[in-house]
């Protein structure tokens, strides 16, 4: 069985998970705050001095290959929960959850070491409490929203997760050539002229973009993710494995091969834009040619905070995102078609009726 | 003789079966005199369906109803080698046309074989339509007796006249004087297409924006918010002319028409005029 990582509370030994309002490890049971280093360290000292026998391990090869076995073959793996001994089913990519039976944070070291391991994380800044209100926040002053939406919506599932990003650097060279036009009217007693200018407009250069991110997991929606940027990355902190306790974590399972193409799309349109802009003065700009081109720089992996609210209404799931550093929320909701069309007629008529009386004034 | 005419339904209408030419003779004779104020329409020359002839003598009767003023219309293969003012005055005269001791009203002849138009003004009329009138009715109706439209010209005709005398009986001053302006009626139907497409417009911008609170879920087209602060270097710009066009458009002047036009929009008492069509 892969090794699983609990953190332990050194004064009451309850298990102790990461908070986002002081930003420290802090234990739910007797109120004891840690510095994320200082626990990470006594962690380190207990795992050295530790004799009792690791029954996952002791001559557990076979285990060993099964359960590598399950990670390639298998959707599923399975875990041992080390507080209460419980089975914990989970596919593939979970890196942190929490165990079904105890509710006891758990981490999965080898799915976040060696390869896996990210580079930084940004700790979450906004708690659950946070989210919910965000969430209220989000359905008032919608007016096409069902009334009963607000009051009928059953909230499933709230989690913290960390959502594994591919961070990329580059450096974007473009060479742009346009066709513009410049136009000028004027006239004599008898001719009304137009005179039409044309140019050859050549734009070239480079801009260097800094850790432009793409969401590194299949299960989570690309444009749900984007809708929720920015992040602060002033904020980001080399990656230890405590931030994690108390919230789900996956760990990336779109390569960052696969993800670049998505961001070099980014990065070309706003490349591209970004030289159009300093085209002046013309009555039309038509791009002819355009040559644009992406140095690959850094790379990183990065293991971001969001809040995920799914809700059911009337059958349908609704997907809540709020961005666990920032507040941004997002998250589409239905549309009560009987009050859209009560107002559009209401304001079909009314501004028809205004301009219909205007005509008799003005023609 | 020839019997060019429909048979004619509706009431107060009879039945002709009159050669033109005898139907100018009785004209002058005045032998129809007793019958043609009540008629306002003479078709002669076929130009109209039953329906229409029936249509516009209904418009052209309530008028002279309403306001005490004689329309009338009179089409005519041709004009019997007499020019169209003299056909005219002497049409209206035969016919017995007029209110009034002036004989107040307007007779709008059609001779079809030379394509003339004609316009003869009595009584009132002379000031009341006036050359202002003259010069509408050459801008509004003579287009569409060009485009084969008769009917659509009569009852132009006949609702421009209604207006004039409108005009002069409600503010005191006929259009063409004092700088009132005849403009024509903007059509009912294009008021009610422009208060249904600004009615549509609005709606439509209202739902969007409402629509759009309900959807915040967007992908990001764009990377701008992680461009590296100064790095944006534009290393090459130019900006090289090739080439110019020019064209050039004739300004259309107004060609004016033939006489009795006054200048601009301004009137002056007529007896009326006329052109080819």
């Amino acid at each position: 069985m892969a090794r699983v990582l609990e953190y332990q509370c050194p004064c009451c030994g309850g298990a102790i998970q990461f908070d986002s309002g002081t930003q420290k490890m802090k234990c739910p049971y007797c109120d004891t705050e840690f510095d994320v280093s200082t626990l990470q360290e006594f962690e380190q000292e207990q795992l050295k001095k530790e004799d009792r026998p690791d029954w996952s391990e002791a001559g557990n090869q076979a285990e060993a290959a099964k359960d590598e076995m399950d990670d390639q073959n298998g959707e599923f793996v399975s875990y041992i929960c080390e507080a209460c001994g419980g089975e914990i089913i989970a596919d593939r990519s979970m890196a942190s959850s929490r165990c079904p039976y105890c509710d006891n944070p758990v981490i999965v070291m080898k799915q976040l070491s060696g390869n896996f391991a990210p580079d930084l994380i940004i700790p979450f800044k906004l708690n659950r409490e946070q989210a919910m209100e965000n969430l209220r926040g989000h359905l008032k002053g919608k007016t096409l929203l069902p009334r009963a939406f607000r009051t009928e919506n059953k909230i499933q599932e709230v989690k913290g997760m960390y959502v594994p990003f591919w961070l990329f650097d580059c450096d974007a060279k473009a060479d742009l050539q346009c066709r513009g036009t410049r136009v000028r009217h004027w006239s004599d007693s008898r001719f009304e002229y137009t005179e039409t200018s044309h140019y050859m407009i050549t734009r070239g250069g480079d801009v260097s973009f800094e850790s432009v991110p793409v969401d590194g997991s299949e299960k989570m929606a690309n444009d749900l993710m984007e809708s929720i940027e920015p992040y602060d990355y002033k904020e980001a902190v080399p990656f230890q494995m405590a931030y994690l306790a108390g919230f789900l974590a996956d760990k990336y399972d779109v390569s960052s091969e696969t993800c670049y193409q998505r961001a070099n799309e980014r990065i070309g349109i706003s490349t591209e834009r970004m030289f159009m802009d300093t085209i002046h003065g013309y009555a039309t700009v038509v791009p002819e040619k355009k040559d644009l081109s992406m140095h690959k720089g850094k790379i990183r992996y990065a293991l971001l905070p969001v809040w995920l609210l799914h809700t059911t209404y009337r059958g349908e799931l609704y997907t809540f995102a709020m961005n666990g550093q920032t507040g941004k929320f997002v998250g589409n909701l239905p549309v009560d078609a009987g009050r859209a069309a009560v107002i559009s007629t209401a304001v079909f008529a009314g501004v028809g009726a205004a301009a219909l009386a205007l005509t008799y004034l003005f023609v | 003789m020839i019997d060019r005419r429909k048979r004619r339904a509706g009431p107060g209408l009879k039945k002709r079966m009159i050669f033109p030419a005898a139907a100018g003779i009785l004209i002058l004779l005045g032998c129809l005199t007793a019958f043609a104020q009540d008629q306002k329409v003479f078709d002669y020359a076929d130009v109209l369906s039953e329906e229409e002839e029936e249509d516009l003598q209904q418009t052209l009767a309530q008028t002279a109803e309403t306001w005490s003023f004689d329309l009338a219309v009179l089409t005519v293969p041709d004009t019997d080698g007499r020019t169209p003012e003299e056909f005219a005055r002497k049409s209206y005269e035969g016919l017995g046309y007029g209110y009034g001791s002036d004989s107040t009203g307007v007779l709008f002849l059609l001779s079809m074989g030379e394509r003339d138009w004609e316009v003869y003004f009595s009584g009132e009329a002379r000031t009341t339509i006036n050359s202002y009138g003259l010069s509408c009715i050459r801008e509004y109706v003579v287009p569409l007796l060009s485009d084969g439209d008769y009917y659509e010209a009569f009852m132009r005709y006949a609702g421009l006249c209604e207006d004039f005398i409108r005009q002069k009986a409600e503010v005191g001053t006929p259009y063409g004087y004092d700088g009132y302006e005849y403009r024509e009626p903007f059509p009912f139907l294009y008021r009610i297409l422009i208060g249904c497409a600004a009615g549509l417009a609005a709606a439509a911008l209202v739902l969007v924006a409402l629509w759009s609170q309900l959807k915040t879920v967007k992908a990001s087209q764009e990377a701008a918010f992680y461009v590296v602060p100064g790095s944006f270097r534009l290393e090459r710009s130019r900006d090289m002319f090739l080439y110019k066009t020019r064209t050039r458009v004739r300004i259309e002047r107004d060609s004016g028409g033939g006489g009795g036009g006054g200048g601009g929009h301004s009137g002056h008492a007529s007896s009326g005029g006329g052109g080819k069509f």
